[in-house]
């Protein structure tokens, strides 16, 4: 019993130092802690949860807080969720705290240019060849001239036109702007008064200097964080991402495809719960989205002392390199923004209102459709993962008879369920029955993709 | 009268470095007494938790009446401080934004708890009756709880969103590495197994092989030495045992058989070698004593003969794993001459002039 006792102790303590040795090299390594992010949650552009690690109780699970909660409630849990999510980037954060003790005369190894209205733009110092595409846009002489890229362009919004104060602002930031242009993006400081000027000098940077500036990541404080959220409210698919530290509250825009948003709240303010819905919405419409990198990062909102704004510069650059690689990795470009319906957003609006006024049993109860959902989920991930790809057996017999046409390989599923169901329907209705008969699966989903093609808003 | 009170006062001061009772031998009969604990560890233990015990009162009195510049000055540079980023507040279970009076009494009840537990504890350890023992005990009271302040570190450090840079980062590494490191040791003093039971799975298979040896090897198998063998008096793990039980129960004066092997007083690891290092200048004339005794066996083994000498073998190892001698295993009686080598300490306790006398007359 004595040797018992000891073996399993002994096993305990053994099981408990690995737990703290696996926590430690998360905490600590950077590349374990981005590797394990992308094992928990997949390639970057094609994120999916793994089926064995989202047992565990890791980070990279926790749920996002319930939008029924109240504001000020939710408020902190958001905080929470954001800080658990960025878990591994605490491991960047270090760096970047090593580099700002450390680091002298960091932008020496930097080219520092004019480019258009933008002053002192630091260029990573990224090369391609030209190819015969960008010669016919004129932007090289010949095919293989080197020219001069960067994966995007970050942003840092002053509103004063004060020379010295950009300036400042400049070498105050010259720590976190090497680490910035290590990744590969160009960085710098923009002055402006207005959301119209921000647009003006965006829309400019990006089609004057696609090699550098196709993809825009804007960072501003104060003042210039709400001309940034008034920016993206009339233009959502101008920028990539942007980082919002103590902004006001302005409306979010009913859009789906919004760019990422970390916003910064100080503890210190208190708002009412209708300045906190403000920023919650516009954390919900960042998160509104069918990609699970999006779908989770795509809105986080942080809660930082007033007197320590370095803590929210030190969360956003982890933050703005998850968001690089993810439209690095993506294959296709970000999805444009879709207006959502009113109507639905207003009901859906209301239904959250009523929610936390305690009379939302008769409403639309979303709560338990999500939980329903979430049910699904755990139930027959399989079957969700077969309505997602239209897969079903008349579409699997009928690739299997044309195998060697290559013209069908490039046809989506969804495509050939259409094509195929209105083949059966013109046939007549009863072929179609007995088609249901046969393959019930196939029925439902030409259905429900007849019923969207013929939907007005399509 | 005097030659007693010579014992007395010399096993006195080998009971104070480590011996349980002494033996004094008084008429030809030697006694065993029960001596007053005066064990240096036990010493060390008991006024140390003493001590805990009367810093107590001090702190009490430190915060409440004295109103202790020095001590309060100490806990504000506390307050301020930090260890790896953090505020030293904080890893006590405070916070570093709380008013100061509540910051000085929180360390003054982690301060007062910690002297209180650590001071019974020692005292207690010091009663407990072995130096294994007490030492164990005290090595494992400081191990588990520098392993919880280890694991508690890092698992606060790992669920936190807190940040740190190089000098951070070095003070981890460095705590983290000490903390190993004595933790280690004091768990591999406080769970080492005792000799004992190292001695007894030695005792339990005498000589197993050697049925297997061939003849051939069997002839070059020398037995013990009868001089060792007769002289090794190191008593086993029971013996041991059975030694400490009676320094445990053992009251008052004891009479006991006295044999050769008891002329040195005994510790309480019952290892008859260790004088801890003293040699007291009244120790001369016990040595001259054994010498004498030493040459007299001397004497003794040269006019023992061969069948003799076999037959104290035989009573020494068990008789079925008795290896019959072959003729070389003991050198001819006659040509047994004890060498310098093997008494080295008579040239220098014996009469000198004899030893240089005899060398003189041996023919080279």
């Amino acid at each position: 019993m004595k040797s018992f006792i000891s073996t399993l102790l002994g096993l305990t303590l053994l099981v408990f130092t690995l737990i703290i040795l696996e926590g430690a090299c998360f905490r600590l390594v950077e590349n374990y802690a981005n590797s394990r992010l992308e094992f928990a949650w997949g390639k970057p552009g094609q994120g999916m949860f793994h089926s064995v690690l989202k047992k565990l109780p890791l980070d990279h699970f926790i749920p996002p807080p319930s939008p029924l909660l109240s504001p000020s409630e939710r408020m902190h849990l958001e905080d929470q969720y954001a800080t658990s999510l960025m878990s591994f980037g605490r491991a960047t954060r270090d760096r970047l705290q090593e580099e700002l003790e450390t680091s002298v005369d960091p932008l020496a190894a930097f080219e520092i240019k004019d480019i258009g209205v933008a002053k002192h733009v630091v260029l990573p110092g990224l090369q391609i060849s030209a190819t015969l595409k960008e010669v016919k846009m004129k932007m090289a002489r010949r095919v293989g001239d080197p020219m001069e890229y960067a994966k995007g362009m970050v942003m840092r919004v002053v509103t004063s036109k004060e020379k010295h104060i950009i300036e400042e602002e400049l070498a105050r930031l010259e720590t976190v702007f090497k680490f910035i242009l290590e990744k590969g993006l160009a960085c710098a400081v923009i002055s402006a008064s207005s959301p119209q000027e921000l647009v003006s000098i965006s829309r400019n940077l990006t089609r004057q200097n696609p090699m550098i500036a196709r993809d825009l990541y804007v960072w501003g404080d104060d003042e210039a964080a709400d001309i940034i959220l008034e920016v993206v409210q009339g233009n959502p698919a101008l920028f990539q991402t942007i980082m919002a530290c103590n902004p006001q509250a302005i409306p979010a825009p009913r859009v789906k495809g919004m760019p990422w948003i970390l916003m910064g709240i100080p503890s210190a303010n208190e708002y009412n719960d209708e300045k906190l819905l403000e920023f919650l919405s516009w954390v919900d419409r960042g998160r509104d989205a069918d990609k699970l990198y999006p779908s989770r990062l795509g809105g986080l909102l942080r809660v930082y002392e007033k007197e320590n704004r370095s803590d929210f510069e030190s969360f956003a650059i982890p933050y703005l390199f998850e968001s690089l690689e993810y439209f690095d990795h993506s294959e296709s470009p970000r999805e444009a923004p879709v207006q959502l319906i009113e109507g639905v957003t207003e009901i859906g609006g209301s239904t959250v209102n009523m929610a936390f006024d305690g009379k939302a049993e008769t409403a639309f109860d979303l709560f338990s459709l999500e939980e329903k959902m979430q049910d699904m989920e755990e139930g027959d991930e399989s079957s969700l993962v077969n309505f997602a790809t239209f897969d079903c057996e008349i579409i699997r017999g009928y690739r299997l008879i044309h195998a060697d046409d290559r013209n069908l390989q490039k046809v989506s599923n969804r495509d050939l369920v259409l094509k195929l169901g209105l083949g059966f329907e013109q046939m007549g209705d009863e072929v179609l029955k007995k088609i249901g008969k046969k393959d019930p699966l196939f029925l439902r989903f030409y259905n429900s993709l007849s019923e969207v093609q013929e939907s007005p808003f399509n | 009268m005097s030659q007693d009170l010579f014992w007395r006062i010399k096993l006195r001061i080998y009971a104070m470095f480590g011996k349980h009772f002494l033996l004094s031998k008084m008429g030809g009969i030697l006694y065993k007494e029960e001596l007053p604990v005066y064990n240096l560890n036990r010493v060390f233990l008991l006024s140390f938790g003493i001590i805990c015990l009367i810093l107590i009162p001090f702190f009490w009195g430190a915060v409440h009446f004295l109103d202790y510049i020095a001590f309060e000055n100490f806990i504000v540079r506390l307050t301020s401080s930090k260890f790896v980023g953090y505020p030293i507040p904080e890893l006590v279970g405070s916070s570093n934004q709380v008013p100061l009076q509540e910051n000085i009494s929180h360390f003054k009840n982690i301060f007062v708890s910690l002297l209180s537990f650590y001071g019974i504890f020692l005292i207690s350890i010091s009663y407990v009756p072995t130096s294994g023992k007490r030492w164990k005990l005290f090595s494992l009271s400081l191990g588990f709880p520098l392993l919880f302040i280890l694991f508690g570190l890092w698992l606060k450090f790992i669920n936190d969103d807190h940040i740190i840079g190089t000098f951070e980062k070095q003070q981890l590494f460095q705590f983290t590495y000490i903390l190993i490191i004595a933790t280690t040791c004091c768990f591999f003093i406080g769970f080492r197994k005792p000799r004992i039971k190292k001695r007894k799975k030695a005792q339990a298979k005498p000589y197993i092989t050697i049925d297997k040896v061939s003849p051939a090897e069997k002839s070059q198998i020398v037995p013990p030495s009868t001089d060792v063998t007769l002289n090794d008096n190191e008593p086993s793990g029971e013996e041991e045992l059975k030694q400490d039980s009676k320094e445990v129960n053992g009251s008052g004066p004891e009479e006991i058989p006295m044999t050769e092997n008891m002329a040195e007083p005994l510790n309480e690891e019952g290892n008859d070698n260790q004088l801890g290092g003293v040699t007291p200048e009244g120790l001369q004339e016990e040595l001259q004593e054994s010498s004498d005794q030493k040459d007299e066996l001397e004497n003794s083994v040269e006019v023992k003969t061969e069948e003799e000498v076999q037959r104290n073998v035989e009573n020494v190892l068990p008789p079925q794993e008795i290896v019959p001698p072959g003729e070389n295993i003991l050198p001819p009686l006659e040509s047994y001459e004890p060498s310098e080598e093997a008494f080295p300490q008579e040239e220098s306790v014996g009469d000198g002039s004899k030893v240089v006398a005899e060398k003189a007359g041996k023919p080279n």
